[in-house]
């Protein structure tokens, strides 16, 4: 090697060294000015700020139980039994559910009771925000979703829900006394658990319930359109029995 | 019964005695000023906090956040111990409580944001962590290695001077000493990777003393030729020959005498990162082929005084760069506001400049560390002798004619420095440290910009990234 390669070795070793070290700084600063292609372009600081909750996530359970007929599939697809259910007459000596509960301390949010749910009333949210060791809240690890035919007359628009979803995630003693009144009007008292209300703990928003809501009229249209092809295919091999046996 | 230590620690004691303590406690709390507070208090918790910054900083650079270990489980703990007459989830619900206050509730989320939590739950792990001897190791080298690697550094700070007098001791051979002791790395780090009785430990050690020998060499070399600039090799006196009176007392600093100074500085910063064992020249460690190279088999608390080792020897190296070029515990904008107050002022005040200097070392270290990747042995070995060797010795060769031709021994001033006055120091007048510049400097600038225009990239692989070659 002659002096002057060994000389332009060392400088560019020297120049390399130098550019590394200035891209590293400039990782540094945007970092520390929170500039774009810092971190927080790729991290979320979660509990300070809200998560990104990617597309098909599966969160907590959820069930409208206004649709639900108590069929039980859910129950004997949970491949860890952590669904329970009861039910009861009503005033009008119908069949309707009255109690649904779902341990979430067990739940592996696997999917299958949705995927078996025949009237699409079990769904899963966006939820994830239930501690199962909490215990200032009073939610202990259970979802619990319980309907007693008095509560059952309160209805709660959207608006009411939502700010149910809302001051059940608080801490009762920091709550105003506004919202203690509301609790008190839909809180089961009695066996000291929470309604939570119709949409469940979870983040379940009006467009995603319209949403659901509007996907399963469709597949019931679909069902009943289905169903009417078949009687009147069934009807038409009846009429005809000799061009079926042919 | 008088304990001695040095002049300093003596002085300190006289005085204490004479403002009225007991002789004997005043002794006592003389040695522990001079021996005990520079390693405990200043050593150890910069060491402790730096291993939070690195982390930090290294997320930083590879756009991460870093540790974001909250202060809950410290809230737990405090609320366990004083409340334990209550049930679990009653002294969680007090600790969740105690979380929404007003103001200690911000401090805490702030701590947790922060990451803060992380060093204390770091301390607390490796102060719980199972000390394990392997089977098959030679227990008392073992155990002894862990003790002999803070043994290095802790020596090298007796020597090393916070300020004009606060210092343990200053010999009139501090520089030799110095490599004296900075060399007892290796040996502490062969010894723990011999008797560990695992083959990658075994690597790791004479891995670090093959690299540890090697660049002993230039850093010798480097302190051999600041000492020779500055005349004296004591450490005070290296320092008292880069004051200069006046506001623009870096001027006086060593890097700025001449290019070939600035280019020792350099020399010596990349031997120094390869004694501490700093990356890029991490081999001894090479945890993506040896496990954990010479502390593989270490754990717990053992493990931890490796690190505060390391910490130390990084911190060591800054301060020792600094004396040598960066005029010590000097100010760079003028001594003249310190040495005019009371003793024991001007001594914090140097001393926090003494540890900011290092303290800006180890923080470069950390973006060296973060920057560059692990070099292969063979490649450290080359950057040894047939960079850093050569270049020293250019240095000290070119040097000794730039003292020859232009300096002139001069006294220093001794209104400031007058206790070191008795080594006269060698300084430049203005038109030589001009004419140094100029002249030395343009020749080196030349040579190089002649190498850039006629001699082609050296490394292949330089080569073949830049596209000046097909792959």
């Amino acid at each position: 090697m002659s002096f002057l390669g060994w000389v332009r070795e060392i400088v560019d070793g020297v120049e390399s060294t130098a550019t590394g070290l200035s891209t590293t700084a400039r990782f540094l600063w945007e970092n520390a000015t929170d500039a774009e292609g810092g971190a927080t372009a790729l991290t979320v600081d979660y509990p300070v700020a809200p998560a990104r909750i990617p597309e098909g996530f599966r969160g907590h359970l959820f069930n409208d139980v206004d649709n639900c007929t108590l069929c039980k599939q859910c129950q004997r697809a949970c491949p860890i039994d952590c669904i329970s259910m009861e039910g009861e007459l009503n005033e009008n000596a119908k069949f309707r559910i009255s109690r649904y509960d779902i341990d979430l301390s067990k739940c592996i949010y696997c999917g299958l009771c949705t995927q078996i749910c025949p009237t699409d009333c079990l769904t899963m949210t966006k939820g994830y925000e239930i501690d199962p060791a909490n215990v200032v809240n009073s939610r202990g690890g259970r979802y619990l979703f319980r309907m007693r035919p008095e509560q059952t007359k309160r209805r709660m628009d959207e608006l009411e829900v939502e700010r149910l979803n809302r001051i059940t995630a608080l801490d009762p003693a920091t709550l105003s006394a506004e919202d203690r009144a509301f609790l008190a009007e839909i809180e089961d008292r009695e066996s000291g658990r929470f309604l939570f209300g119709r949409y469940g703990v979870g983040y379940y928003t009006p467009e995603n319930k319209a949403k659901a809501d509007s996907a399963r009229a469709e597949r019931k249209k679909a069902r009943e359109l289905a169903a009417a092809q078949a009687s009147q295919a069934e009807a038409a091999a009846k009429a005809s029995p000799e061009g079926s046996a042919s | 019964m008088t304990i001695s230590v040095g002049p300093v620690s003596d002085s300190i004691a006289s005085w204490l005695s004479a403002n009225g303590l007991p002789v004997s406690i005043a002794e006592i709390l003389a040695v522990l000023l001079v021996c005990v507070l520079p390693v405990l208090g200043i050593v150890f918790p910069i060491a402790g906090v730096a291993q939070y910054f690195e982390r930090k900083i290294a997320a930083s650079m590879q756009r991460r956040k870093g540790p974001m270990v909250g202060a809950t489980g410290i809230v737990d703990l405090v609320a366990d111990m004083l409340l334990f007459w209550l049930p679990r989830w009653k002294r969680r619900a007090v600790a969740r409580r105690v979380e929404r206050l007003p103001v200690l509730g911000a401090l805490l989320r702030q701590v947790r944001q922060w990451g803060l939590g992380s060093m204390a739950a770091d301390g607390v792990k490796m102060f719980l962590k199972e000390d394990m001897v392997p089977g098959g190791a030679d227990r008392f080298l073992f155990r002894g290695s862990t003790y002999l690697a803070l043994t290095g550094a802790f020596l090298a700070f007796a020597v090393f001077p916070f300020s004009q007098w606060y210092h343990m001791g200053d010999p009139p051979v501090a520089a030799l000493y110095l490599g004296a002791v900075t060399g007892l790395v290796a040996v502490s780090v062969l010894e723990a990777g011999w008797s560990s009785n695992n083959k990658w430990s075994y690597f790791g050690g004479i891995r670090a003393v093959a690299m540890i020998v090697s660049y002993e060499t230039p850093i010798a070399l480097a302190i051999a030729t600041v000492c020779m600039w500055s005349g004296t090799m004591s450490l005070q006196g290296i320092i008292a020959a880069q004051y200069r009176p006046g506001w623009f007392s870096f001027s006086g600093w060593n890097l700025f005498q001449s290019p070939l100074l600035a280019l020792l500085a350099g020399v010596y910063y990349i031997a120094a990162l390869a004694e501490c064992n700093r990356a890029p020249f991490d081999l001894s460690e090479g945890e993506s082929e040896l496990v954990g190279g010479f502390h593989t088999e270490y754990s717990g608390l053992r493990w931890g005084l490796f690190f505060i080792a390391e910490y130390s020897d990084m911190l060591l190296v800054g301060g020792i760069f600094a004396t040598l070029f960066l005029g010590g515990f000097q100010s760079p904008i003028g001594e003249q506001w310190i040495v005019s107050l009371p003793p024991f002022a001007e001594a914090v005040v140097h001393t926090l400049i003494a540890v900011a200097k290092a303290v800006a070392s180890v923080g470069f270290m950390m973006w060296i560390r973060w920057t560059l990747p692990r070099f292969r042995i063979d490649q450290v070995m080359k950057l040894a002798w047939t960079k850093l060797v050569p270049l020293a010795l250019f240095c000290l060769f070119g040097l000794a004619l730039t003292q020859l031709v232009a300096a002139q021994r001069v006294g220093v001033e001794q209104v400031v420095y007058g206790r070191y006055l008795s080594a006269p120091v060698v300084r430049m007048d203005f038109f030589s440290w001009v004419a140094s510049w100029v002249v030395v400097g343009g020749a080196i600038a030349v040579v190089v910009w002649m190498a850039k225009s006629s001699a082609p990239i050296q490394s292949p692989e330089m080569r073949r990234l830049l596209g000046k070659e097909p792959a």
